[in-house]
């Protein structure tokens, strides 16, 4: 049987096509302002015949008909799983919402943590802060991934808009642009890490959604856990995945 | 006692009475609450008590005398068993009232006139008991119990049962100063002068296990007794924004859920719709980890 998997996420929709435990298609686009006609566009002339949704937007496939739906917390923990057999933590920073997820060894969610409403420290405010100094999206993480914590500067405010503010005045001091690049990372990962400081993290963690792809970011959240995070090539998969095995 | 003429607050944010006072040409009256219920705590809140009847006198043109009070301390008493006999119904699998009905009467409380109030409350808990002796729940035998814990929601506030329950899951208990923390604890009527039946009514206040008080530990032995009593599958902590010693308390009630085993999901928010989105994925998602099924 075909299975699709679909994580209406706020920033981009992904889709998997599973048969027998293999993926046969990933699809990624924009959600954009419609985002049930990206949906359609993705499943035409590739019906799955179950399909199970996810994400931001998980019950505007219900006009299909009966659609299944869980939580992505709970489908990236079962994506997480499936790809990382040993993952007990996962660290999802998606496009608007940061979670922090705690598994069981046989991979059932036993605890989370979720920021509240505002986008401070996800995928957003990465994209907002890059384009505020002028960076490629792809190239953020990549341009201050030599930097280090010895730097003076700080970003205080984690408000998307504030803290926007607070890297024009630096630009304004003549500050340079790595190093507030650098700063901008820094304070996600602390973001990140007050979450974990409330939970009871164990090994394997692993690192999921968009902003997992971002070097300097990974590096600064390993450096401060302490320990190894695991990604995988494709960390905007889990979701759909996760959710695609749920149909099964 | 006209309810134009006096509005009586006594929290937190006493800032805001000033500004209000003004606002309403001097009508706000203010307490002072004790933070402490020690022997300074306690003097302070009897003294306050004994203001405000002077206070209520003046306003009323009535004197206070020992009969009235008496049977004012009945009626008050009454009305207080009659919310612990719905809250003792909501023990039952499956519970026999939906947690926003029982919120809004718990609510309703605080306005509606006592006597009236009490009546209808023990009429709706016969037909309860009739639900229960017949098996008629609002949900299934089985599903998903939770017991809220924390701030008070006044009307409208409805935000977080809403969501709980469209998503087949049971409120089953608000420990809450609209909720349990109301009616836990009845007047000791047994008194024979005003004076005394004036510091048995302050000394009652000072049972309440809120979070405005330090230490409260007390209301940490009381979680765990409701969950028990209300057969709670998962604590749903609440603190409504700038209900800051709420917010500060979840880390302690945290601890007690961690101990008994039980599955517990803090939330902040306020009276806006702004994060329902958030909220229902944190919800469903907390739902999902109890794992006894949800409405998909």
């Amino acid at each position: 049987m075909r299975i699709g998997g679909i994580d209406i996420g706020s920033r981009y929709i992904k889709y998997v096509l599973l048969e027998d435990n293999t993926i046969l298609d990933f699809q990624r686009r924009e959600t954009g302002h419609n985002p049930l006609s990206v949906c359609r566009e993705l499943l035409e002339g590739n019906q799955p015949e179950k399909i199970v949704a996810t994400g931001y937007g998980r019950y505007l496939l219900e006009v299909f008909g009966d659609i299944r739906t869980i939580t992505e917390i709970k489908a990236v923990a079962k994506g997480a799983k499936a790809v990382f057999p040993r993952c007990r933590t996962i660290i999802d920073i998606g496009g608007q919402d940061t979670k922090v997820i705690s598994l069981s060894d046989q991979g059932s969610v036993v605890n989370f943590e979720m920021n509240d409403r505002c986008a401070a420290g996800t995928g957003r405010f990465i994209e907002i802060m890059s384009g505020a100094l002028g960076y490629d999206l792809d190239h953020f993480g990549v341009s201050c991934n030599n930097s280090s914590s010895s730097s003076s500067i700080k970003i205080n405010s984690t408000c998307t808009v504030f803290a926007e503010s607070e890297v024009i005045s630096l630009i304004s001091k003549g500050e340079k642009r790595e190093v507030i690049a650098y700063a901008i990372h820094d304070s996600i990962a602390s973001k990140v890490i007050s979450m974990v400081k409330r939970m009871d993290i164990q090994d394997d963690i692993v690192f999921a959604g968009g902003c997992a792809r971002n070097p300097c970011l990974k590096r600064i959240l390993e450096e401060r856990l302490k320990r190894p995070l695991y990604v995988h090539e494709n960390p905007y998969i889990h979701a759909a995945y996760g959710a695609a095995l749920h149909g099964e | 006692m006209s309810r134009r003429q006096i509005l009586l607050l006594a929290r937190q944010p006493a800032k805001a009475y000033e500004l209000f006072d003004e606002m309403t040409n001097g009508k706000v009256y203010v307490m002072e609450i004790p933070h402490k219920k020690g022997e300074d705590g306690q003097a302070l809140w009897r003294n306050e008590v004994k203001r405000f009847s002077a206070k209520l006198e003046e306003i009323s043109g009535k004197k206070i005398t020992i009969d009235k009070l008496k049977q004012a301390s009945k009626v008050v008493n009454e009305k207080r068993k009659a919310l612990q006999r719905l809250a003792s119904l909501r023990s039952a699998d499956p519970s026999p009232i939906s947690g926003l009905d029982a919120l809004l009467v718990n609510q309703v409380a605080f306005y509606d006139d006592p006597l009236r109030f009490t009546a209808k409350v023990n009429e709706l808990c016969d037909e309860l008991t009739e639900r229960i002796k017949s098996g008629t729940g609002v949900s299934e035998k089985g599903s998903t119990r939770i017991l809220i814990s924390g701030s008070p929601m006044a009307i409208p506030n409805w935000k977080i049962h809403a969501i709980v329950e469209g998503n087949g899951a049971t409120i089953v208990g608000e420990e809450s100063c609209v909720g349990e923390r109301n009616f836990a604890s009845l007047l000791d009527e047994n008194f024979s002068s005003i004076a005394e039946g004036m510091q048995k009514i302050a000394g009652r206040y000072l049972t309440i296990n809120c979070a405005c008080f330090t230490p409260n530990n007390d209301r940490l032995t009381d979680i765990e007794i409701i969950a028990k009593r209300v057969k709670a599958d998962g604590i749903l902590h609440y603190a409504i924004q700038f209900c800051t010693p709420y917010m500060i308390e979840a880390t302690k009630v945290k601890k007690v859920a961690d101990k008994i085993k039980m599955p517990f999901l803090r939330i902040e928010t306020d009276y806006s719709m702004e994060d329902m989105g958030q909220l229902k994925t944190r919800i469903e998602a907390f739902l999902e980890m109890i794992g006894k099924g949800v409405k998909a």
